[in-house]
C-alpha cells in the first residue's frame, strides 16, 4: 500500500493506494500549526493495519515555500566567486555576501586560484556576526568543483551549522540561479529540519521506517526524506507538481494535453507534451528568486472556487481575494462556487442576495450575469493556456534537424482536477471548444499524484578530450578519460554509474534526453571531443486501475 | 526578475548539426562555448531579452537579392537558408517594436556573398543582412538603412549589392586588403555613378587595437551616421577583430567590441564571422550582448587580457587619424562627384570584377553595367561567366523612373537564352523576378 499526502491550501488531502487503486481518501481540515495538522490527519488515516503493508508515504508540503514567503529564514553567510560577466551586485542575496577572488572557465579550467585568505577572514567575520549557515558558489562550478570544494574545507574549521555548495544543487549551468538556489537551501534549513524531526519522531513513534517515507519534489519526482536532509530547497512548490501528476494517471493516456487543477484560491495549469510533463527550462522560481530546482512548468490563475465575484467599474472582476464558506455572513456576497452551482441548478434555493444585486448591477438576468462571470474565468484560464502552448512552442532548439522536424505542442484535451472540477467541465469544453475530461477521484488528484510519483532525476554528463576529464555533477563524478573517449562510451559511463548509486533498478530506466559531441579544432586540426549528455530517470508513473 | 536597460531579442542559432568540413574554422563547436557563457550568465532570466527560434526564409527574398546559379536549391543549404531567415525574424520583432534591439547569433555567416552567387565564398553562400534589407522595405517601407560592417574581413559582398544605393549607407571597417582576404575594400572604393560617398572603406592596419576602432567610430562613423540619419541601422557584427583570431592580425578586446557596440547603438546586429571559438567569443558576444541591452559590461574581459600588451604603436594612430579624414572628405563630396559624372558625357558606367570563391577554389569574370540616369539610380545589367555558366542578370532598382523600368524588360525580352545559359530580371520596383527559360 502507498500513502499520498498533499497539503493545499485549505484542506490536507490524503490517499491510500493498494494494487492500483484507490483504497481510502479523506480531506482534513488545516489548522493553525501546519506540521501539527500533517501529523494529526497522518495519526487519523493511517491504521495498524495500513503500516503492516505499508510501501511508502508521500508528502508534500508547503512548509519551505511558507518559510520563503513569509521570509521566515535563517540568516546566511554567502562566498561567491563570480568571475567574468555581469556586475554581480545583484548576487548579494544572504544577511552577509562575501565575492571571492577566482576564475574557472566554461571547460572547467582554472583560470585564476581562488583568494583562501581573504575567504578565512571572511568566514571569521561570518561567525562573529552569528551566522550559522553558509553558501557556497563559483561560476563554472558544475565543470570543476575545485573551488568550491577548497573554501567548503576550509569552512570546516569555523563549525558553521549547515553549509551548503552550489554544485551539488543541479548540474545545469545558470550562475545567478546557483547563488540563489544555495542561498534559498540554506536559509530554509531550521524550518525545513523541524518538519524533518517531527516526522522523524511519527515515524520512531508509529514504527514505519524512514526509507518508506518521501518527499515530493516540484519536478513531480519523490525523494527520500533521509536524502533530502541538505537539500531542503528540493521540498518547494510540489503542489502544481501532484496535481500536474495526479491529472496525468487518472485520465485515459495522451500524448499532448493540458492539466487544470481548479482549488479553493487558485488554478494551476500545467502540460503534457509528447507524453512528458513539460518543465522549467532551469527551475522553480520561488519568491523573488529564480532557482535551478527542477520543477515542472505551471501556470496559475488567481481564481478559485472561494474567489470573490465583484462587480468594478461595470465589469465583472472575480478574485484574486477569496472568502471561505464558514467566513460568509448574510450573503452580501458571492464567490466563483455560487456562480458555478447556480448555472448548473445542482443547488435547490441558490438565488442569494449578493447574486441578485450584482446581476442588477448590471441590468442583466442572474442566468446571463453567471454566464458572463463564467465566461469571464473561462477568458482567465484560455490566457494562460495560450501562454504555456506559446512557451512550449518557442524553447530554443540548437539543431537543423529539431527546427525542421521539431513537433509544435497542440493539445489533445484538457484534464480537469480539483473540488470544483464537475461543475466547471461543461462551461470550460462549450468556451475553450476543446473536450475537458474529468477523471474519477478528480476531488484527490492531488493526493494521488503524490502518491503514485517515483524517484526523478537528472544528469548532465560532459567529458573533454582535450582536457582528459569527465564531470557528472549530480553524481560527485569528476575523473579522466582517455584520449579516444567516445560519445558511446560516455552514455554506457553514465547509465552505469546510475545503476551503481542505485538510482535506476535497470538499464530501460534511464533516458539520454540530450546528447552532443563536438570536434574541438585547434590550428585546424583535430585535437579532441567536446561530448555533452543530458540523461533523466524515466518517470515510472503507476498505472490506476480504476 | 531582472531587468536590462533596452530590450533585447536573441537569435540563438549555433546549427549545432552542420558544418563545412570536419575540421573547417566555421563549425559546429563556434558557438558552444558562447551559449555556455550566455547560460552560465543567466542571460535567459532577464525579462526583457528574450530568445527565439528562427523561422525559414521564404526563397522569394533570395531571389529579390542574389542570382542563385544555377539554382538556389543548388547552392543555398538549409543551414543558410535558416540564418537568413533569422535575420527576418529579428527585423520583425525590432520593427513591430516587440523589442528595442535584436541580435541574431547565427551561423553561418553572409557579408562575402555578392548578387550574382556560385557557392561559397568566405564561408557565405547567402547575404543575411542584404536579405533583411530586401524584407524591411517590402514590408516595413523603411527608407534609409545604414550598415556597419565591423568584421576584420571587407563586406565585399554587401559592399557589391549596395553599391548603386544610396539609400543604403554601407560602411566597413576591416584589416586592409593587402594583408587578408578578400583583399578588397580600399578607400577608393566609394560607390557606383548613383550613389558615391555611400560605400565607405576603412581599411586598417594590422595590430590596430581597441583605441583606433573607437577613434574611427567617434570620428568617422558617427558624425556620418548623424549627417545621414539612417531609419535604422545594422551591424554586420563579426568578431575576428579579437587579438586571439587565429585568421586575421588585430588586437580588439571584448571591451572594445561592447564599447563599439554602445557607441554605435545598432538596432540589430547580426553575428558575421569570428573564429577564435573559445577565447573571444563567449566573452565578446557577451559584451556585445551587454552593450545592446545597457546592462553594465565592465566586469566583462578576457581572463588572460592585458591590456599593455596592446598599445596601439603612434604611427597606426597617426594612420588612422590621418584615414578618417580621408573618408570623411569622401563623404563631404559625394553631391559634387555625382553631379561631375551626371552632368558629363558618359550613358553607362562600366565595373569590372574577377571574384574569387576561395572556399571551392573558382573564379568568376563579371562585367556591370549602370545606366547614368538623371531620374533614377540607373538600370544595372550584369555579364557573369563561371563554371561554364554565361549569366546575363537585370536590376531594376527601386526608384526606377518609367524609362529605365521599361528598358529593363526589353533588355530581358531581347535577351536569348541561347547566347546565355541564364537570362534574369529582378524587378526590386514591383517585387518580382523573372528568369528565362521559364
Amino acid at each position: 500500500m502507498i500513502v499520498g499526502l498533499d497539503v493545499g491550501g485549505t484542506t490536507i488531502d490524503i490517499v491510500a493506494i493498494e494494487n492500483g487503486k484507490v483504497v481510502a481518501s479523506k480531506k482534513f481540515e488545516r489548522g493553525e500549526s501546519l506540521i501539527d495538522s500533517v501529523l494529526e490527519s497522518l495519526t487519523q488515516f493511517i491504521s495498524k493495519e495500513m503500516i503492516s503493508n505499508l510501501e511508502k508515504i508521500t508528502l508534500s508540503t508547503t512548509i519551505t515555500t511558507n518559510a520563503i514567503v513569509q521570509n521566515n529564514l535563517d540568516k546566511v553567510g554567502m562566498i561567491i566567486e563570480n568571475g567574468i560577466g555581469a556586475n554581480p551586485e545583484f548576487l548579494m542575496c544572504g544577511d552577509m555576501n562575501f565575492f571571492a577572488d577566482g576564475y574557472i572557465n566554461n571547460r572547467g579550467i582554472e583560470v585564476k586560484p581562488v583568494n583562501i585568505e581573504s575567504v578565512k577572514s571572511t568566514l571569521q567575520n561570518f561567525k562573529q556576526e552569528d551566522i550559522e549557515n553558509l553558501g557556497i558558489v563559483g561560476k563554472f562550478s558544475v565543470r570543476n568543483p575545485q573551488h568550491e570544494l577548497y573554501i567548503y574545507e576550509v569552512a570546516k574549521e569555523y563549525n558553521f551549522k549547515f553549509v551548503s555548495v552550489g554544485y551539488k544543487l543541479s548540474g545545469k549551468l545558470n550562475f545567478p540561479r546557483r547563488v540563489f538556489s544555495t542561498y534559498l537551501n540554506c536559509a530554509v534549513y531550521s524550518t525545513f529540519n523541524m518538519f524533518y524531526k517531527s516526522i522523524l519522531t511519527f515515524s520512531q513513534e508509529r514504527k514505519i521506517p524512514l526509507e518508506k517515507i518521501f518527499v515530493q519534489k516540484p519536478d513531480g519526482g519523490i525523494v527520500n526524506l533521509h536524502n533530502i536532509e541538505c537539500f531542503p530547497i528540493f521540498s518547494i512548490l510540489s503542489g502544481p507538481a501532484a496535481s500536474a501528476q495526479g491529472g496525468c494517471v487518472l485520465s485515459n493516456f495522451v500524448k499532448n494535453a493540458i492539466i487544470i487543477d481548479i482549488g479553493g484560491t487558485t488554478t494551476d495549469i500545467a502540460f503534457l507534451s509528447n507524453g512528458n510533463l513539460v518543465l522549467e527550462p532551469y527551475g522553480a522560481k520561488i519568491g523573488k528568486y529564480p532557482t535551478l530546482v527542477r520543477a515542472i512548468y505551471s501556470r496559475s490563475v488567481g481564481l478559485g472556487a472561494e474567489s470573490i465575484v465583484k462587480i468594478v467599474d461595470d465589469t465583472v472582476k472575480i478574485g484574486p481575494e477569496t472568502k471561505r464558506w464558514y467566513e460568509k455572513g448574510k450573503n452580501d456576497f458571492i464567490t466563483f462556487y455560487d456562480v458555478l452551482q447556480f448555472s448548473n441548478s445542482y443547488h435547490e434555493n441558490p438565488i442569494n442576495a449578493g447574486l441578485k444585486s450584482l446581476s442588477t448591477q448590471l441590468n442583466m438576468s442572474q442566468e446571463d450575469f453567471c454566464k458572463l462571470v463564467i465566461s469571464r474565468a473561462a477568458a482567465m484560464i484560455e490566457e494562460k493556456i495560450k501562454e504555456g502552448i506559446e512557451f512550449i512552442n518557442n524553447l530554443p532548439v540548437y539543431t537543423i534537424n529539431k527546427f525542421l522536424y521539431g513537433e509544435k505542442f497542440v493539445p489533445q484535451k484538457i484534464i480537469l482536477i480539483g473540488g470544483p472540477a464537475q461543475l466547471l467541465k461543461p462551461h470550460l469544453e462549450n468556451e475553450l471548444k476543446i473536450k475537458v475530461e474529468v477523471p474519477k477521484h478528480y476531488m484527490v488528484a492531488n493526493a494521488i499524484g503524490c502518491a503514485v510519483g517515483s524517484i526523478s532525476k537528472e544528469y548532465n554528463l560532459v567529458a573533454d578530450t582535450i582536457q582528459g576529464k569527465m564531470v557528472i555533477p549530480e553524481l560527485n563524478i569528476y575523473q579522466s578519460i582517455p584520449a579516444d573517449f567516445t560519445i558511446d562510451q560516455a552514455k554506457k559511463f553514465l547509465i552505469e554509474k546510475v545503476l551503481e548509486c542505485r538510482e535506476a533498478k535497470n538499464q530501460d530506466d534511464v533516458e539520454i534526453v540530450d546528447e552532443s559531441s563536438f570536434n574541438m579544432i585547434r590550428s585546424f586540426k583535430f585535437c579532441g571531443r567536446m561530448i555533452k549528455i543530458k540523461a533523466q530517470l524515466k518517470p515510472k508513473l503507476l498505472n490506476l486501475r480504476d | 526578475m531582472l531587468k536590462a536597460k533596452n530590450s533585447l531579442e536573441l537569435i540563438l542559432f549555433p546549427a549545432f548539426d552542420w558544418r563545412i568540413s570536419p575540421t573547417h574554422p566555421e563549425r559546429e563547436e563556434r558557438l558552444l562555448y558562447t551559449i555556455d557563457q550566455i547560460e552560465e550568465e543567466g542571460l535567459f532570466d532577464y525579462e526583457n531579452i528574450k530568445i527565439y527560434n528562427p523561422e525559414m526564409i521564404d526563397s522569394k527574398y533570395i531571389e529579390m537579392t542574389h542570382f542563385c546559379i544555377p539554382a538556389i536549391s543548388s547552392i543555398v543549404t538549409v543551414s543558410h537558408e535558416i540564418a537568413a531567415g533569422s535575420a527576418i525574424t529579428i527585423a520583425k520583432k525590432v520593427l513591430s517594436k516587440e523589442v528595442e534591439k535584436g541580435f541574431a547569433l547565427i551561423r553561418p555567416p553572409g557579408h562575402h556573398a555578392h548578387r550574382v552567387t556560385y557557392g561559397d565564398r568566405g564561408f557565405c553562400i547567402i547575404n543575411n543582412e542584404a536579405i533583411m534589407v530586401e524584407y524591411l522595405r517590402k514590408e516595413y517601407k523603411i527608407k534609409k538603412i545604414a550598415i556597419i560592417d565591423t568584421d576584420c574581413h571587407h563586406g565585399d559582398g554587401t559592399q557589391d549589392i549596395f553599391w548603386n544605393d544610396k539609400d543604403v549607407l554601407f560602411i566597413s571597417l576591416h584589416q586592409d586588403g593587402t594583408t587578408l582576404y578578400p583583399g578588397t575594400g580600399f578607400t577608393d572604393e566609394i560607390g557606383g555613378p548613383s550613389a558615391i560617398g555611400y560605400t565607405l572603406n576603412l581599411p586598417l592596419p594590422p595590430y590596430t587595437s581597441d583605441e583606433g576602432f573607437l577613434y574611427c567610430l567617434d570620428n568617422l562613423i558617427i558624425p556620418v551616421l548623424e549627417e545621414f540619419k539612417p531609419d535604422i541601422i545594422i551591424n554586420s557584427a563579426g568578431q575576428d577583430n579579437h587579438y586571439s583570431d587565429p585568421l586575421t592580425n588585430m588586437n580588439f578586446s571584448a571591451q572594445g567590441y561592447a564599447k563599439l557596440t554602445e557607441k554605435l547603438s545598432p538596432n540589430i546586429s547580426v553575428l558575421e564571422g569570428g573564429y577564435s571559438i573559445e577565447s573571444a567569443l563567449p566573452y565578446v558576444n557577451l559584451g556585445i550582448i551587454f552593450a545592446l541591452a545597457g546592462i553594465d559590461y565592465s566586469n566583462i574581459k578576457e581572463p588572460d587580457y592585458n591590456p599593455e600588451r596592446f598599445t596601439q604603436p603612434q604611427r597606426i594612430s597617426d594612420y588612422i587619424k590621418r584615414l578618417c579624414e580621408q573618408v570623411y572628405s569622401i563623404w563631404k563630396s559625394k553631391e559634387e562627384r555625382e553631379y561631375k559624372i551626371k552632368m558629363g558625357n558618359q550613358d553607362y558606367y562600366f565595373r569590372k570584377k574577377s571574384i574569387y570563391y576561395d572556399t571551392m577554389g573558382f573564379r568568376e569574370y563579371q562585367l556591370e553595367k549602370i545606366k547614368i540616369c538623371k531620374k533614377c539610380s540607373g538600370l544595372i545589367s550584369i555579364d557573369s561567366f563561371c563554371l561554364g555558366y554565361r549569366v546575363f542578370a537585370i536590376v531594376i532598382p527601386y526608384d526606377a523612373c518609367n524609362d529605365c523600368q521599361n528598358e529593363g524588360h526589353r533588355l530581358f525580352e531581347n535577351t536569348e537564352v541561347g547566347d546565355y545559359s541564364h537570362v534574369l530580371l529582378q524587378d526590386k520596383k514591383n517585387f518580382e523576378f523573372f528568369r528565362k527559360p521559364l
